[in-house]
């Protein structure tokens, strides 16, 4: 696997500003005293190593880049994910496989108050300047170019083409909200669940979460939350549910077998709406917040049945 | 489950009843289902200014300092904070 910077071909000036020979390198062991508790997100992700580079002109007027490499393309693509706020940039790498242009228009990298945010293949790059102008903007998106010159555009991670984009003409999947991740920390910043890690998440677990928004009609609620996870095998998907249900449903009956080909999904009642769950081969699928049992029923048999209709979710 | 530790999720936020389950995991008492008492809901406090930051995005650590004492004035309820010496 190439990790190095050396494969990246960084101008040693970009408009006045000019950057040391050698980055900073960062590794797990270290990043703590790099970043603080920050580090946390990228340990939620496989993270091999960070380079850092700064490009000075003066002590004020600095231009930061971190090149965080990644041990596979869907860890970067996560990074990214956390976040689609900025103005979506294309800094002229060739569009992914047209199959996979699923999720945020195949977004690849994002400008926003003078940081730019880059996923290109196993890298997640941070541009950013300090101080924002014209001239630094233009020096951000020319370094974004430099990072992202021939290197090769993998697909979103194959997980993101399970949730249906509509159902039933009255729910719309939030691309605009959709986040691949691995650990029960980076689910809880974006949609909290638990303080411990009642679901099983570790680094070889593939999860997304996105809402649903409910389209039009006399619905209260409007939003419902999706999350569907990937294990290893079929019994550790298994005792992961079991997990889960004996933590957050504790006082409901268990309806599940453990067998991948259950009579279809489990639904509970709750203080905050309807949660549905279902499991497929080596896959948990999970709504909560629904505003009725027909809503739940309705979006995860969507789910389940693009969970069995899809194959390649199986032990590996 | 009577043996097992308390665990906090997103249900006990919707129902209000953390500071139940907090409290029965610090003190090891069994979990005393169905009887947990809805706390009050909790004081979220937002204290923005606009000149925090200039142009530049420079901090004005004076401004930030007031905004700080605020979120506390709000949260404490007293009229006044003052600094303790250390």
């Amino acid at each position: 696997m190439k990790l190095e910077a050396r494969e990246i071909n960084l101008p040693k000036t970009i408009g006045h500003w000019a950057r040391p020979d050698e980055p900073r390198v960062i590794h797990a062991e270290n990043i703590f005293a790099y970043m603080n508790g920050a580090g946390e997100l990228y340990l939620g992700y496989r993270f091999h190593h960070l380079e850092v580079f700064d490009y000075r002109f003066d002590h004020h007027d600095t231009i930061l880049v971190e090149l965080y490499f990644m041990e596979t393309s869907d860890d970067a693509f996560g990074l990214l994910s956390l976040d689609w706020g900025g103005e979506s940039i294309s800094l002229g790498d060739s569009p992914a496989d047209a199959a996979h242009k699923s999720l945020p228009s195949s977004t690849r990298a994002l400008y926003g108050a003078g940081l730019l945010r880059i996923w290109s293949d196993n890298l997640y790059a941070r541009v950013m300047a300090f101080r924002e102008t014209p001239a630094s903007k233009q020096a951000v998106l020319a370094l974004g170019q430099a990072i992202t010159a021939n290197r090769k555009n993998p697909p979103e991670p194959a997980l993101l083409q399970i949730p249906p984009r509509t159902v039933d003409s009255s729910w719309k999947l939030r691309k605009d909200r959709l986040s691949f991740f691995r650990s029960y920390l980076v689910l809880n910043s974006m949609y909290y669940l638990s303080e411990e890690n009642i679901l099983d998440l570790d680094l070889s677990t593939e999860a997304i979460t996105a809402p649903y928004e409910h389209i039009s009609g006399p619905s209260g609620r409007k939003r419902i939350q999706f999350l569907c996870v990937k294990y290893d095998n079929h019994e550790r998907a298994r005792k992961a549910l079991n997990h889960f249900h004996d933590t957050y449903l504790s006082e409901h009956k268990k309806a599940f077998k453990g067998d991948s080909a259950s009579k279809g999904p489990s639904l509970f009642t709750l203080e905050d709406g309807w949660l549905a769950y279902t499991l497929v081969n080596n896959c948990i699928a999970i709504v909560f917040e629904c505003p009725d049992q027909e809503s739940a029923r309705k979006i995860i048999g969507k789910n389940e049945s693009n969970l069995r209709k899809n194959g390649g979710y199986h032990e590996r | 489950m009577k043996d097992r530790k308390p665990v906090v999720t997103r249900r006990d936020f919707v129902r209000g009843t953390i500071a139940a389950t907090i409290g029965t995991s610090i003190f090891g008492f069994p979990w005393a289902e169905g009887k947990e008492k809805a706390v009050r809901s909790s004081l979220v406090t937002i204290v923005r200014d606009k000149n925090a930051m200039d142009s530049s995005k420079n901090v004005d650590t004076t401004i930030l300092n007031n905004m700080l004492e605020q979120t506390l004035i709000k949260v404490t309820g007293q009229k006044n904070w003052f600094r303790p010496r250390i």
